[in-house]
């Protein structure tokens, strides 16, 4: 089977269990590494952060305590899941990734020009999701410490356009407003909602346009190199001809100009492995799970490829 | 109400607190219980503060807490006076698997549940959390465990705003929360008012308490719970569909620029 349709069709299952697996007594628990809004009302499973953001919001004597505990717990599980699927959460199974991704799909099919960043612009805004990283951990912790307003209880969660935007999937609206109530609330919530705006302007015409900005993204990075799943690259193979560039919804450049590294999981890199499916040279790129190789390109893959392009694909 | 535990003041007296001292005359005699989300009892203490008392509690699981006071060694009146006072609240966290309902012979207890109950019904889990001006609040009153139909329950709010409903064949009597929020200051949509309800139901019984006899057995309930402001006093949605729209059309524009020139500067 065609990869991009296996995960074409994963992501589907994914976002159904997700969003709406509390209605089938589904529950994977709030400590997945994935954009699954704990605001959904019956979310068949939620998005670490808001966890991670409350239980860091205490006095620092309280975490040698339970609230330790729980917060080791919290940390150890969601490392084991990034461990085991690395960046695989963000390209297969983040229902807000899958979101973006039909809006790419909308897009080819109205075919609508795609736009890109430039390079230098690209690397510029790069550290924005490690800085969000920084800013979800330090300003609970100035709450439980500093004295800093509640206001600004699980800050990104309200600056997230996740939470406004995911839970209008199951008819609910109440996420979906600014709150007028405090400076903070204001601001954060306004940026939400002005991130929903872009979600449906700047997602149509970048693919994956806020992933580049997504502070998972950056916690997953963690496990970059010692993920389960890996993408590999053969840089003698490689004849730098550009396909797995273009091909690369978050436009990793070393994916193409890498020569030396054989582990190309980078610090962008969602393992969608459009990248594999796009490669004409047999065996450049592989993606391995556990050091064993579950994709390898091919000059099949890159045929099929050019077949897809010529029926009017996306290039 | 946070995982961890916390303080919860107790009080005697009239509800709405008058300007005379509180009547904490009856409360070193009552006994407290938390009742946890895994089903299981516990003995709460009850302190002395400035004056009043309190009862100070842990909470190590997620979910459903509820605290219980009873006092039933007074007579008035030729009535004995079965006192219960509730407390409702939610933690965060991991919500425990509920036990097997031993929750052991107590005070004011039958058969592991209180005698004369009122507690509240929720429609969503959400609504656990935290109650809203203009929610609709359901409540149950069980006597022995069963639903205890044409009792009367009294709403009263902070400022002495009452209102008094009868329950239906299934203990069932319903009260919508009025704005009742006032506070001085700037808004601030964390500050809550107190609502109590109140349940009563008497039964003929005869005996004798220190010496005291009754010919009844009144029961009293009360369940307190604050009531926050609605957030549509600082929530607008109207708004927010703006910002977005005005957002969406500012990049469109945006990017129809940016696309016009980059074909201009090719074609030159």
């Amino acid at each position: 089977m065609n990869v991009q349709r296996l995960r074409l069709i994963v992501q589907l299952i994914s976002f159904v269990i997700l969003v709406y697996g509390g209605y089938f007594a589904i529950d994977f628990g709030s400590r997945l590494p994935t954009f699954s809004c704990a605001f959904v009302e019956g979310n068949g499973g939620a998005c670490f952060l808001i966890s991670l953001q409350h239980q860091l919001a205490r006095p620092l004597p309280a975490f040698l305590g339970s609230a330790g505990i729980k917060l080791l717990t919290t940390i150890g599980i969601v490392a084991l899941l990034a461990i085991v699927l690395n960046k695989a959460w963000c390209g297969w199974i983040c229902p807000f990734g899958f979101m973006q991704d039909l809006i790419t799909k909308l897009r080819n099919a109205l075919d609508f020009d795609l736009s890109r960043l430039s390079w230098a612009a690209g690397r510029r805004y790069r550290p924005v999701k490690y800085i969000l990283l920084a800013l979800l951990i330090l300003l609970p912790l100035a709450i439980g410490n500093l004295g800093l307003s509640r206001d600004f209880t699980a800050p990104f969660c309200q600056l997230c356009p996740a939470r406004p935007l995911m839970p209008l999937l199951v008819g609910d609206l109440t996420e979906f407003h600014i709150d007028f109530s405090s400076l903070p609330g204001l601001i954060l919530t306004t940026a939400a909602i002005v991130l929903v705006g872009l979600f449906f302007t700047a997602a149509f015409v970048k693919r994956r346009f806020l992933c580049s900005y997504c502070p998972m993204l950056a916690f997953l990075s963690l496990f970059d190199k010692i993920g389960l799943v890996s993408l590999k690259k053969d840089g003698q193979r490689c004849t730098r001809c550009g396909n797995c560039y273009r091909a690369c919804p978050m436009e990793i450049r070393e994916i193409e100009t890498e020569k030396q590294k054989t582990n190309l999981v980078t610090q962008d890199c969602i393992l969608c492995l459009r990248c594999i499916e796009s490669c004409p040279e047999s065996k450049a790129l592989k993606a391995t799970f556990a050091g064993l190789p579950i994709l390898t390109a091919s000059e099949e893959g890159f045929l099929k490829r050019q077949q897809k392009i010529s029926r009017g694909g996306e290039a | 109400m946070g995982m961890g535990g916390g303080k919860l003041l107790v009080r005697g007296g009239d509800f709405p607190p008058g300007p005379s001292q509180a009547d904490n005359a009856g409360i070193a005699g009552t006994q407290f219980w938390l009742e946890k989300p895994d089903n299981s009892v516990m003995s709460l203490g009850l302190d002395k503060k400035r004056g009043g008392y309190k009862v100070s509690y842990a909470t190590g699981q997620g979910g459903h807490y509820r605290i219980v006071g009873y006092n039933g060694n007074e007579v008035r009146n030729g009535s004995r006076l079965h006192l219960f006072s509730f407390y409702e609240f939610m933690a965060h966290g991991d919500k425990p698997q509920p036990q097997p309902g031993e929750r052991g012979d107590r005070r004011g207890y039958l058969d592991g549940r209180p005698v004369f109950e009122l507690t509240r019904v929720y429609d969503s889990e959400r609504g656990r959390f935290r109650s809203r001006a203009g929610d609709r609040a359901v409540v149950r009153v069980l006597f022995r465990g069963q639903p205890a139909s044409d009792v009367p329950v009294t709403l009263t709010t902070a400022r002495n705003w009452s209102k008094t409903a009868r329950t239906d064949a299934s203990g069932n009597a319903e009260f919508t929360l009025i704005k009742d929020v006032f506070q001085d200051g700037p808004f601030d949509k964390n500050r809550s008012s107190l609502f109590m309800l109140k349940a009563e139901h008497t039964e003929p019984a005869t005996g004798q308490i220190s010496g005291i006899g009754f010919e009844q057995e009144r029961y009293v309930a009360t369940l307190s719970f604050p009531v926050y402001p609605d957030s549509g006093e600082w929530e607008s949605k109207r708004m927010a569909f703006l910002v977005a729209f005005a957002t969406m059309l500012a990049a469109a524009t945006a990017i129809g620029i940016n696309r016009s020139r980059n074909r201009r500067r090719q074609r030159s």
